[in-house]
């Protein structure tokens, strides 16, 4: 029998189980909005931590020097000078920041604006000293790097500042017209753009629009703490680390400690916040499936019980087992489809929801295609048990009472 | 009443004869209602921050739509962009405390310093720097000691105690009585005198923030502050940390919250008076008006807890079908039941009640299992220093859900089976 046949019983058989099997329709379609959306919320926190940073990750090294009693500024700032010094030896690029690759809390961005122009644009600024695009690993793709600008300011007052790609597009429509241009920021006042390199970012809290940074000009110190970044290219993050140690040891000073760690990018709180909600979005949407299979598979005996006079019936009449197998099957699949196709609308209309309240939950292709192939799978595996239960009731069960 | 025994024996029977069935049937509702619990409670922990907050508490607030409130639309730092409205500068807070108006005042800001327990080697350590008032205003239980007081504020010099917060007491004395020990701040050696109490999965209006050092924090007076020269974590418009404290406290950047307590409405009128000559685009808040702010959790809790709720739908649809499809196989059953004189009303209110009572069940064994699984999501998502606690609250929402839910699921059931012909089977025996 061709499967087209087929359809017109089982359709009358769904039209006389229409409680029952509309219920599995409406299961189906509320199981795909909820999967859906958790493989978009995923989806979603898996990029807030798995994402191209633009920089060597594996060769870059942080080190601290915590002042034990509050420093000036000045004494800081000498203290900075002998640190990068010592630094060097290692023979690593290294850079005194004011924050380390690796934030572990968000900040407030720097507002920055063209003189002259009232539209403003969020960059995440990052003050360093003049050799920070060797430490970090940065490819300048126009113009030079800081240290192309002596003492980190020009002539006329105004600070050094390297843009990202971005940025540069951005606020001055490509990198060739930002270079040289004058650039005011909230935190550093008058900037001109020296350089543009390619787009990077730091991991962490440093969304949205994390590739939009500015990188400027200063020998950044707080009176508590001054903050390293180094690399030397080629040498691994455990061998920078080693050496950075054992350089600033040498430098003796009763009234501070120091702290080098590697770049360890699952070290950060969002990291593991980004991690462990793809973890429980997951769960979620497994429960979800598991909740509707583990109903389907446990309703396999009553729906055959229901219908044994049924397929004997058909048996009787010469259907073969695997037509009785096929039968399930197609049926399950007719509501499984019934089911998906009221779960794409609503899952539209919860998208359009869920979007007023986080923006980025973005419903793809993906995730509906994703769904809809386990909705499929695990309809069909549900559908198996009973079916080849019924396959197994013999012909003569056509004429048993119930 | 025997009738009332007959039948609920006839609901336990039922129930026993498909014992598999039934175990599914309680498992998946418990699975989901699990889910559904753990969303309620970590949505909890941002809702209801007011606490035990006195009703005549202010802050001092400037303009909440700054340019960062529409770069952090619709992330998961939505709020953070309004942030920035709720710092004030040093200077601003020295004008206001001036005028003597408020008859209590707090600053309240944080910052990272080098420190920690005198006999351990320094570490980085989250301070808030606050005035002595900051206990009273905000009500604040002690589980060890108690706070710092005005007169050791005052007196000359000041006295340098400091009080912990809970959850810090539990990192750095693993929760032991700290009273009496020494912590050294920026160099600095200050006497614990008391450890707070922090309410069980909720986080307080006055620590409410993004960074951790928000709630694992020191509490020492603002007294001190010139001495130990804090950083600020937060200042608007930026603030360079390289320019020093001073620089910090003298300019015009926002670094601190500001609290008053105004306790009458001439206060009230008089103090907005002052604070339009001396900060002009800032405004007096009510704890009231800042709480309801809180009272929505952060955006991806909502989506979280709206999703849950799916679940929670699917798996109530799922226990409607089993239940059906377990009635309707009884037919035969239910059909010498009406021959016999039961009624309709009798038949419906017992699939009603085995509807409920499968429904209940998986409630219950899914707060149960709750409790692992708000263990495993606040293990993995280390969002807030703050426990997340399944309070009797949650426990009773979710309850009242899940009896609702119960009478839902056994409502169509039960009419379906209950419309049985008592003659449509009978033949067939």
């Amino acid at each position: 029998m061709s499967p087209a046949l087929e359809v017109g019983p089982i359709l009358r058989s769904l039209r006389h189980h229409k409680g029952t099997f509309s219920l599995l329709v409406l299961e189906v379609a509320l199981g795909f909005v909820m999967l859906t959306h958790t493989l978009i919320l995923a989806r979603y926190y898996f990029r807030l931590h798995i994402y191209p940073t633009g920089l060597p990750e594996d060769e870059l090294v942080v080190a601290r020097r915590r002042f034990l009693h509050p420093r000036d500024a000045d004494a800081a700032r000498a203290t900075v000078r002998a640190d990068l010094a010592t630094l060097a030896g290692t023979g690593a690029a290294v850079a005194a920041i004011d924050i380390a690759p690796l934030p572990n809390s968000a900040d407030f961005p720097t507002v920055l604006a063209r003189p002259g122009d009232a539209r403003e644009h969020l960059t995440w600024s990052v003050r360093a000293t003049s050799d920070i695009v060797a430490a970090l690993g940065l490819e300048v793709v126009a113009g030079t790097g800081l240290d192309g600008v002596k003492g980190g300011h020009y002539a006329d007052g105004a600070t050094a500042v390297l843009l990202t790609r971005s940025v540069a597009e951005q606020v001055f429509g490509t990198a060739g017209a930002a270079l040289g241009k004058d650039v005011n920021g909230n935190t550093f006042g008058r900037g001109r753009v020296t350089g543009v390199v390619r787009d990077f970012a730091f991991r962490g809290s440093w969304v949205p629009a994390a590739m939009m940074i500015s990188v400027v000009a200063a020998e950044p110190v707080t009176e508590h703490e001054l903050v390293y970044v180094m690399r030397a290219a080629g040498r691994p993050r455990a061998a920078g680390v080693e050496a950075a140690t054992r350089a600033l040891a040498g430098t003796a000073d009763a009234d501070s400690t120091i702290v080098v760690t590697g770049l360890d990018r699952n070290a950060t709180r969002f990291a593991t916040i980004s991690q462990g909600a793809v973890i429980i979005a997951l769960w979620t949407g497994f429960l979800v499936v598991a909740v509707a299979l583990a109903g389907s598979l446990a309703l396999a005996s009553f729906s055959v019980a229901e219908r044994t006079r049924q397929i004997g019936v058909r048996r009787a009449l010469g259907a073969s087992r695997k037509v009785i197998v096929r039968t399930f099957l197609l049926e399950n699949l007719i509501l499984t489809a019934f089911g998906l196709a009221l779960g794409l609308g609503l899952a539209v209309a919860m998208n359009q929801v869920l979007r007023r309240i986080m923006s980025d939950l973005t419903l793809t292709p993906q995730e509906v295609l994703a769904s809809m192939a386990i909705f499929i799978g695990s309809g069909l595996l549900s559908a198996l048990v009973p079916a080849r239960r019924a396959a197994a009731i013999p012909p003569w069960a056509a004429t048993r009472t119930l | 009443m025997t009738n009332l025994f007959y039948n609920l024996r006839l609901v336990g029977k039922s129930l026993q004869r498909d014992r598999w069935f039934t175990i599914v049937m309680v498992l998946s509702q418990a699975l989901s209602v699990s889910i559904f619990v753990t969303a309620l409670v970590s949505a909890q922990r941002y809702s209801n921050v007011k606490g035990h907050l006195r009703g005549d508490v202010f802050r001092i607030e400037g303009d909440r739509k700054s340019v960062l409130s529409r770069f952090y639309r619709g992330t998961q730092f939505e709020s953070f962009g309004e942030f920035t409205a709720n710092y004030v500068s040093i200077q601003t807070v020295r004008a206001l405390a001036a005028t003597g108006l408020a008859t209590g005042a707090t600053v309240s800001f944080v910052s990272g310093m080098a420190g920690g327990p005198v006999e351990r080697p320094p570490g980085r350590l989250p301070v808030r720097f606050v005035d002595a008032d900051q206990f009273d205003l905000f009500n604040i239980d002690f589980r060890y000691g108690g706070p710092f007081t005005r007169a050791d504020e005052r007196a000359s010099p000041p006295v340098p105690a400091v009080v912990l917060s809970d959850v810090l007491n539990q990192q750095l004395y693993g929760g032991a009585d700290s009273v009496g020990r020494t912590m050294r701040i920026a160099g600095r050696d200050f006497r614990v005198v008391g450890v707070m109490r922090q309410r069980p999965g909720k986080i307080n209006l006055w620590d409410f923030g993004v960074a951790p050092e928000n709630v694992a924090n020191l509490l020492v007076p603002f007294v001190f502050a010139d001495e130990l020269r804090p950083v600020p974590v937060m200042s608007w418009p930026p603030m360079l940390p390289d320019s020093g404290w001073r620089a910090i406290a003298a300019s015009p950047s926002g670094i601190t919250e500001y609290w008053v307590r105004l306790p009458t409405r001439d206060a009230q009128t008089r103090f907005a008076a002052a604070l339009a000559t001396i900060a002009p685009r800032m405004s007096l808040r009510s704890a009231d008006e800042i709480a309801f702010r809180f009272s929505k959790p952060p955006a991806p809790y909502r989506v979280f807890v709206i999703l849950t709720l799916v679940v929670l739908e699917v798996s109530v649809i799922n226990l409607m079908r089993m239940l059906l499809a377990k009635a309707t196989s009884r037919a035969a059953e239910i059909g010498i039941h009406r021959a016999l004189g039961a009624g309709r009303n009798t038949i419906f209110g017992r699939q009603l009640v085995e509807g409920v009572i499968v429904s209940m069940a998986g409630s219950v064994l899914g707060l149960v299992l709750a409790l692992p699984t708000v263990a495993m999501f606040d293990r993995l998502i280390p969002d807030s220093p703050v426990a997340l606690a399944v309070t009797p609250a949650i426990v009773i929402t979710v309850l009242l859900v899940c009896l609702l839910a119960g009478l839902v699921t056994g409502i169509y059931p039960a009419w379906r089976i209950a419309a049985v012909a008592p003659t449509r089977y009978l033949g067939k025996i």
